[in-house]
């Protein structure tokens, strides 16, 4: 630390200097030529939407592929609506197993081909038919991860124009399932898949949607254009192309320097300063996106349901909103994250007390002489790891010391999938869709690893009858109550986890750009971005 | 000559060779299933064992590795788990750009270097020489990273003189003179360790020189400072700068994340710096072998230099085979 704010403290008397001499931070017009560019964090996944996952990836394939219905991101309001894409229109049988869906009229591919029922059926074929010529091993595993191999029984060929799915059982999650990152339903043109097999799909995407691919170079960037033969509204902009700048100085420079428009992910800490230099700030209050630790219902120490709910009370999460995020987010209280329908602004679990915490602990039998140890498992993921050092500072007050196992966030991926083993007392992940069925997919007892991403080994049949009936009802209010039912218990009968924060996902434009919208999601429509100079 | 060249040629094979095995296990022992990476998260058990007997991967660690190195020698690095294209495609252009960007670093540290080495041993422990080598100190062990920041901060933010990121402009750039323009800062960044290097090293070497026997006997018959400096002094002392200068090009080759990272250069140290993040390990291990051939073709180069320079070093060579 001491060696940052020597570096800082030099690198502001250069700055001082240099503005002495007659220089300026100021924002200035970005050039533009019909070109938008977005410098993105971390290289995206290949562009294969059936075997990728990930929110870049997602965010890319946005542009270039459609599915049939989609969440509306022109908009940023929440709660988000759906809207159709391929599909025109569609209908929900009574007893909610029969999706039927009426696809659009004269849409073609990229490549000119047309996008009909046999289309959209050979797509699905793809992960679901091991019958098929085409069928494909890794597309089958990442859809058996949300539920869609268990879920669809058939998909059949009405007409040349419409399509039916049918569910095994009553399923009203159906749709916003399929919407989400890992991986992503979208309709990839069946010449292309024939033409290129599956390893030239990513070098070759060809989807329906409102940009075409032009060009990826590994690492640096890709290039998409207009797609002038688009079926509805088309794009203002003429090209996109999305920058790889994973260092976040570099990516801050860049944005101020021109040579980009817009960023994501900038420094908590440089905010202010883009801001007061004239850059724009835009966020969303309702991003799905929720910072969480895990407890490890198998680990013993972990098993007294006092020791959960004493950490839930002995860490300061308006804290860490203010003093780490600059404000960029917000205590969360539940599970379920601020972008999702069911998401309940007012329901608070447990708030910061830190003397509540203590009594607790003691009950279960630690004080000070006696203190609770326990091994919490890191990420790594360019953020100096100061939420965990905050909360390691936190527990220590009340008699628990933290050990923190840092692992590269690859390395962290692999060892958090198949869920945490009995030496690990609690880990972390930041994550978070949609649809209110992923927070299920973190509580019910059948979505433990191999199967899901329970990998706490949370288990309440009490919970889990309640989030199945929130699957099986129609009315989305109702089954929004009942997703908000099942957090409550969960959170105030158990504790199986303890929610940090809700973030604002904030991206810094150049004052050029106009039109872009932070809809409530991880990835965004660019077809409404325009440059102004 | 001939010979000497052959015998430096086939020294570099055990070295190649050693190169590729620590390579081949550096990767096995990277912690994590290479399979979850290609499968995803999701991957279930069956198919990463699938994939695993597909790969491989289930056989003894010697039969990976010959197969492996039966392709390499093939000119096949593999495919790429993240991009799923041909390494060689990959690798190749960004080891070009890199050349570029560490061919310009190289010779402006050899001309900052060489330069500031001579005009400090000609004015040797004087208040010239110790100025020069304390500011050339100073520079060279300034963390790049920072100093590229620096940079940055003064001629692109500042005075928007120069571009802060990249190769060449993304909207309507290109040309030759693009492409300079985005050099300028990261050259001169790269450039200023290996100048350090170089200039203590030609000091030293040229101090050393200077003061043997032949350059008295020289200064004694009269001869001009000048002329003793470029004809007598210089030649000799060459050699031992040589080899450093062949040195550093290899290591800005190799070298340069950093400076690619902090200017979002597209060359090969900023795709490993990506690799390695993504465990994209046939990248991984494209780059690396390619970083050490060039480091030690390199050297090989320098080395022949040097024989041309000096006869006695191929003599000493020659008489130690025969």
């Amino acid at each position: 630390m001491v060696e940052i704010s020597v570096r800082r403290g030099v690198a502001c008397g250069f700055l001082a200097a240099a503005l002495a001499l007659g220089g300026s931070l100021a924002a200035k017009p970005a050039k533009a030529d019909g070109t938008f560019i977005w410098g993105m964090p971390a290289d995206h996944s290949i562009l294969d939407p059936h075997v990728t996952c990930g929110w870049m990836a997602k965010f890319v394939n946005y542009q270039i592929y459609e599915g049939l219905v989609e969440i509306d991101l022109t908009s940023s309001e929440w709660p988000t609506k759906l809207k159709g894409q391929l599909a025109e229109s569609w209908e929900i049988s009574d007893d909610g197993t029969e999706y039927t869906f009426h696809l659009r009229a004269g849409v073609t591919f990229h490549d000119g081909t047309e996008m009909n029922a046999d289309a959209v059926k050979y797509n699905y074929d793809r992960f679901l038919d091991p019958d098929a010529p085409h069928f494909n091993e890794t597309a089958h595993a990442y859809m058996d991860f949300i539920r869609v191999i268990g879920d669809v029984k058939s998909v059949e060929v009405v007409d040349d124009m419409t399509i039916k799915v049918t569910l095994n059982s009553p399923n009203y999650e159906f749709l916003r399932t399929g919407m989400e990152d890992c991986p992503q339903m979208y309709i990839i043109s069946p010449t292309a898949l024939q033409t290129y097999g599956d390893d030239g799909i990513p070098l070759h995407p060809i989807g329906t949607g409102k940009f075409k691919f032009v060009e990826r170079e590994a690492s640096v960037s890709t290039t998409l254009v207009r797609n002038e033969d688009y079926w509805g509204e088309k794009p203002e902009i003429d090209r996109i192309i999305f920058r790889i700048l994973e260092d976040p100085p570099t990516r801050v420079n860049a944005l101020r320097a021109g040579e980009a428009h817009a960023i994501q992910d900038p420094p908590w800490d440089e905010i202010q300063g883009l801001e007061d230099d004239g850059f724009v700030i835009t966020k969303n209050d309702n991003a799905p996106t929720i910072w969480y630790l895990s407890f490890n219902m198998n680990s013993p120490k972990m098993q007294d349901v006092r020791i959960r709910q004493a950490i839930n009370y002995a860490i300061d999460k308006e804290g860490i909103v203010e003093r780490i995020l600059q404000g960029y987010g917000r205590p969360a209280y539940g599970m379920l994250n601020a972008g999702t329908y069911a998401h309940d602004p007012d329901f608070v679990s447990y708030t910061y007390d830190p003397d509540k915490a203590r009594a607790l602990l003691k009950e279960a039998g630690y004080d000070e002489d006696n203190r609770l140890s326990l091994e919490f498992d890191v990420m790594i993921y360019g953020t100096g790891e100061l939420t965990e050092k905050w909360i390691q500072r936190d527990l220590k007050k009340v008699g628990i010391d933290l050990n923190l196992n840092m692992m590269e966030w690859l390395a962290y991926l692999d060892a958090w999938v198949p869920g945490m083993t009995d030496d690990v007392d609690l880990n972390e992940m930041v994550w978070g869709e949609q649809t209110p069925r992923w927070t299920a997919f973190g509580y019910r007892c059948d979505r433990v690893p191999p199967h899901g991403n329970n990998i706490g080994w949370y288990c309440n049949e009490k919970v889990d009858k309640i989030l199945q009936q929130a699957l099986e009802t129609r009315d989305e209010a109702e089954r929004a109550a009942l997703y908000q039912q099942a957090d409550a218990m969960a959170m105030m009968e158990d504790a199986p986890n303890a929610p940090i924060y809700h973030y604002y996902n904030p991206i810094v434009l150049n004052p050029s750009v106009k039109g872009y919208v932070n809809a409530p999601a991880n990835w965004w429509d660019l077809s409404t971005v325009r440059i102004e100079e | 000559m001939t010979r000497f060249i052959v015998g430096r040629l086939l020294l570099v094979v055990p070295v190649l060779i050693g190169v590729s095995i620590i390579v081949f296990l550096l990767v096995q022992l990277a912690p994590g299933d290479v399979t979850s990476t290609l499968l995803g998260p999701m991957g279930s058990e069956s198919a990463k064992e699938v994939l695993r007997v597909k790969m491989g991967l289930d056989k003894p660690l010697p039969i990976q590795y010959a197969k492996w190195l039966g392709q390499i020698l093939q000119g096949d690095l593999g495919t790429s788990w993240v991009h799923k294209r041909p390494v060689t495609d990959i690798v190749l252009p960004k080891f070009a750009t890199t050349a570029l960007l560490a061919g310009t670093a190289a010779l402006l540290a050899y001309l900052i270097g060489f330069l500031s080495g001579i005009f400090a041993a000609a004015k040797a422990y004087r208040a010239h020489d110790r100025v020069a080598m304390a500011f050339i100190l100073i520079l060279g062990s300034t963390p790049l990273y920072w100093l590229g920041l620096i940079l940055v901060l003064l001629f692109s933010l500042t005075w928007r003189l120069l571009p802060a990121t990249g190769m060449a402009s993304f909207i309507g750039g290109g040309g030759v003179l693009d492409v300079l323009e985005h050099l300028i800062l990261p050259a001169v960044t790269a450039s200023l360790p290996s100048a350090a290097i170089i200039a203590r090293m030609t000091r030293a070497t040229m101090i050393e020189t200077l003061s043997q026997n032949y350059i008295r006997v020289a200064r004694a018959k009269g001869i001009r400072r000048g002329v003793i400096l470029r004809k007598h002094a210089l030649r000799n002392a060459l050699p031992p700068i040589v080899t450093v200068s062949g040195m550093e090009l290899g290591y800005l080759l190799g070298g340069v994340v950093f400076v690619e990272v902090v200017f979002a250069w597209p060359g090969l140290g900023f795709q490993l710096y990506n690799s390695i993040i993504g465990r994209d390990i046939p990248i991984v291990q494209g780059a690396v072998i390619l970083i050490a051939l060039a480091f030690v073709l390199i050297n090989l180069f320098a080395d022949v230099l040097n024989a041309y320079l000096d006869p006695r070093t191929r003599t000493a060579e020659g008489a130690r085979e025969s």
